[in-house]
C-alpha cells in the first residue's frame, strides 16, 4: 500500500439494497483503499453480485451512500462512475463474440483518447501486458474459454481504471490459467497502481492473491481482515466455509 | 484492428456502375437503375442500423420525410434543386434525432414496432394534410431540365457517395462501437462509452441516407403520395439485405440489383411484385443465411483452397 495516499478509493456508508421484501445488501460498509487486491466474498445468496452492481451504478441503492474517488456518487449512472476510473467486468461473457480481440480490448481505449494511433498503441500495450499479443486478429467467440477470460480483463484494463472491479474472473479456468491470471492482477496493481476489487468463488485463488478479504453473509458484512485473519475467523469458518478444511 | 478502406475497390465498382448509366439510352432500363440507386441506398441505411442490432422499420418513415421536404422545398418554397436534394436529408436526420432520443432506450421487438408505428402514423398525417396534397400527394417535383438526361448518372453518384460515407463510418472506431452495442451493451458502457449517443448518431446517420433516398425518389417520380411511403418500403429494404447479405456493405447492393431487376420484370408480366419480395425473404432466410454474398463467398474460398 502507498505511504503518502491512505484515503479509499471507493467508500460505501451503510449501503442497502432491497427487492421487494427481500434484503440482498444491507447497511454495508465497504472500504477498497489504493495499491490493493480487496477480495469480496461469501456464499451463493450473499449479495456480493448486489454490491458489485451498487458500486457500478447499475442498481441505485435503497439507503445508504457510495463515494468514488473521494466524491458522493449516490445514483450516479454506470456512464459517469466508469468514466470517473471505475471499470468493472461482468461474470458472464464480458467480451464481444463477433468482433477481434484486438478490436475488443480497442472498446477500452476509445472514451479519453482522441487520437488513432494512441488507442492502438494502448491495445498493443494492453495486449502485451495480458499475453494476449499473438490472439489481436482473432475472432473474440472463437477463442478458449480462458483466453476469453483475459480479454474481458483487457477490455476494462484498457480503460487504465483506478479501480478495477472484476467479477468472478476465474471461474471455468484450468491452473495454469488461474496462476496466470492472478500474475496479471499482481501487476495491474503493481506495476499500474490499480487497486482490484475481486469477487471470486475460487478460495484458494482468492486466499493467495488478496491483500484484505470482505466476506458478506445474508448482505450483511461478517468479517474484513487479511488472509489469514479470515482463515482464523470463527464466524466465516461457521458462516462460509463450514467443514471445509483449506487445502 | 484492420483499417484498410479498399478504396480501389470502391473505386473501381463506381466507376462500373457510373459508366453503365452513361452507355444506358433506353429510358425504361434508365428508370430501373434510377430504382436500384434509390433501393441500395435505403437498404444501406437499413442494415447501417442493424449494425447496431435494431431493426428499423422507421427507415420507410425517413424515406417520406425526405421525399415531402423536397417536394415541398421545390412546388411550394421554389428553392433550387440542390438545397431541396440535402435538405430532404437533414429534416431526416434532425428528426431521427429526436424520434431516436426517445425511442433508443428501447431494444429488439420493442424498437421495431415503434419504428413500424411511427411510420404508419407519419403516414396518416400525409394525407390529413391539405398542404402536403391529402391523399394525391404532390405533383410536379421536377430536377433541373438540364439534369434531366444525366439523372440516372446522378442519382447513382449520390447513392454512391453516402454508401462510401457509411462504409468509412462503419470502419472506423465509431463503428466498432455499434458492433459492441449489438454484442454486449452492458460491456460497452462500462468503459466509459456513452451508449445512447453512439446509438442516437447511428441512427441520424443511417436516416440522413434515407431522407436523400426520399429526396431522390421524389426527383424520379416526380409525383409522390403517402401510399409510397408504407412500412412495406421497409420491408422491401430489409429484402435487399437479407438476400444480398448483411454481413458485408456490398450485400444490400446485390440484394437491391436483384431482387429491384426481378420485380420490374415481374411488373412486366403483370403479376404481383410483392410475391417477389416475400418469397425473397423466405428463401434467403432459410437457404442464405449469409445471403447471395456470402455464397460467393464461400465460392472464392472453396476455389481458392483448390488453387493451393
Amino acid at each position: 500500500m502507498s505511504a503518502t495516499d491512505h484515503s479509499p478509493l471507493l467508500r460505501t456508508k451503510g449501503l442497502t439494497r432491497r427487492f421487494g421484501g427481500l434484503v440482498a445488501v444491507s447497511d454495508l460498509d465497504l472500504e477498497i483503499m489504493p495499491n490493493e487486491i480487496l477480495g469480496l466474498i461469501g456464499p451463493n445468496g450473499a449479495g456480493k453480485s448486489t454490491t458489485f452492481n451498487l458500486i457500478s451504478g447499475f442498481y441505485k441503492p435503497s439507503a445508504g451512500e457510495l463515494f468514488v474517488f473521494g466524491q458522493n456518487c449516490t445514483g450516479k449512472s454506470p456512464l459517469s462512475i466508469s468514466r470517473m476510473g471505475l471499470v468493472r467486468t461482468f461474470q458472464h461473457g464480458s467480451l464481444m463474440r463477433s468482433m477481434t480481440v484486438g478490436d475488443n480490448i480497442l472498446l477500452g481505449a476509445i472514451h479519453g483518447i482522441g487520437s488513432r494511433q494512441k488507442r492502438r498503441e494502448r491495445v498493443r500495450e494492453t495486449a502485451e501486458m495480458l499475453g494476449l499479443s499473438g490472439y489481436l486478429s482473432d475472432e473474440a467467440g472463437t477463442l478458449p474459454h480462458g483466453i476469453q477470460r483475459l480479454v474481458s480483463i483487457g477490455i476494462a484494463f484498457a480503460a487504465r481504471p483506478r479501480l478495477l472491479c472484476l467479477d468472478e474472473p476465474l471461474t471455468g479456468l484450468n491452473q495454469t490459467e488461474v496462476t496466470n491470471t492472478l500474475s496479471v492482477l499482481e501487476r495491474i496493481r503493481d506495476d499500474f497502481g490499480c487497486s482490484v476489487l475481486l469477487v471470486e468463488h475460487n478460495m484458494k485463488a482468492v486466499m493467495k492473491v488478496c491483500d484484505r478479504i470482505v466476506v458478506l453473509h445474508h448482505g450483511q458484512h461478517l468479517a474484513t481482515g487479511t488472509p489469514a485473519e479470515i482463515r482464523a475467523d470463527k464466524n466465516v469458518i461457521d458462516a462460509y466455509l463450514g467443514h471445509r478444511n483449506e487445502h | 484492428m484492420d483499417d484498410n478502406l479498399k478504396l480501389p475497390y470502391w473505386a473501381i465498382g463506381i466507376g462500373i456502375a457510373l459508366a453503365a448509366t452513361l452507355i444506358v439510352k433506353d429510358p425504361y432500363i434508365s428508370s430501373v437503375i434510377n430504382l436500384i440507386s434509390i433501393a441500395a441506398l435505403m437498404a444501406a441505411s437499413l442494415r447501417f442500423v442493424m449494425l447496431m442490432g435494431e431493426l428499423n422499420f422507421a427507415t420507410a418513415a425517413f424515406v417520406g420525410i425526405g421525399a415531402y421536404t423536397a417536394g415541398v422545398a421545390v412546388t411550394i418554397l421554389d428553392w433550387p434543386f440542390l438545397v431541396a436534394l440535402v435538405l430532404g436529408g437533414i429534416i431526416a436526420a434532425l428528426i431521427s434525432i429526436v424520434f431516436g432520443f426517445v425511442t433508443l432506450r428501447t431494444k429488439g421487438p420493442y424498437f421495431l414496432l415503434i419504428g413500424f408505428a411511427f411510420t404508419e402514423a407519419i403516414r396518416i398525417l400525409y394525407s390529413k394534410s391539405m398542404v402536403l396534397g391529402g391523399n394525391s400527394g404532390m405533383v410536379g417535383i421536377f430536377p433541373p431540365m438540364a439534369l434531366d438526361a444525366w439523372m440516372p448518372t446522378f442519382v447513382m453518384a449520390v447513392a454512391a457517395i453516402l454508401i462510401f460515407g457509411l462504409y468509412v463510418l462503419e470502419r472506423s472506431d465509431f463503428g466498432r462501437i455499434l458492433t459492441a452495442i449489438r454484442d454486449n451493451e452492458d460491456v460497452a458502457r462500462t468503459v466509459g462509452l456513452n451508449i445512447l449517443f453512439c446509438k442516437i448518431a447511428c441512427f441520424a446517420a443511417a436516416s440522413f441516407a434515407a431522407g436523400i433516398a426520399g429526396s431522390l425518389h421524389a426527383f424520379v417520380n416526380n409525383v409522390i403520395s403517402p401510399g409510397d411511403f408504407s412500412f412495406l418500403l421497409a420491408a422491401f429494404a430489409l429484402a435487399y439485405v437479407k438476400v444480398g447479405g448483411e454481413d458485408n456493405v456490398v450485400g444490400p447492393l446485390v440484394g437491391a440489383v436483384l431482387l429491384v431487376t426481378l420485380g420490374s420484370y415481374a411488373l412486366g408480366l403483370g403479376g404481383q411484385e410483392h410475391i417477389f419480395y416475400g418469397t425473397a425473404i423466405v428463401l434467403a432466410v432459410l437457404l442464405l443465411p449469409h445471403g447471395v454474398t456470402g455464397i460467393a463467398r464461400r465460392g472464392w474460398a472453396l476455389i481458392a483452397r483448390k488453387e493451393k
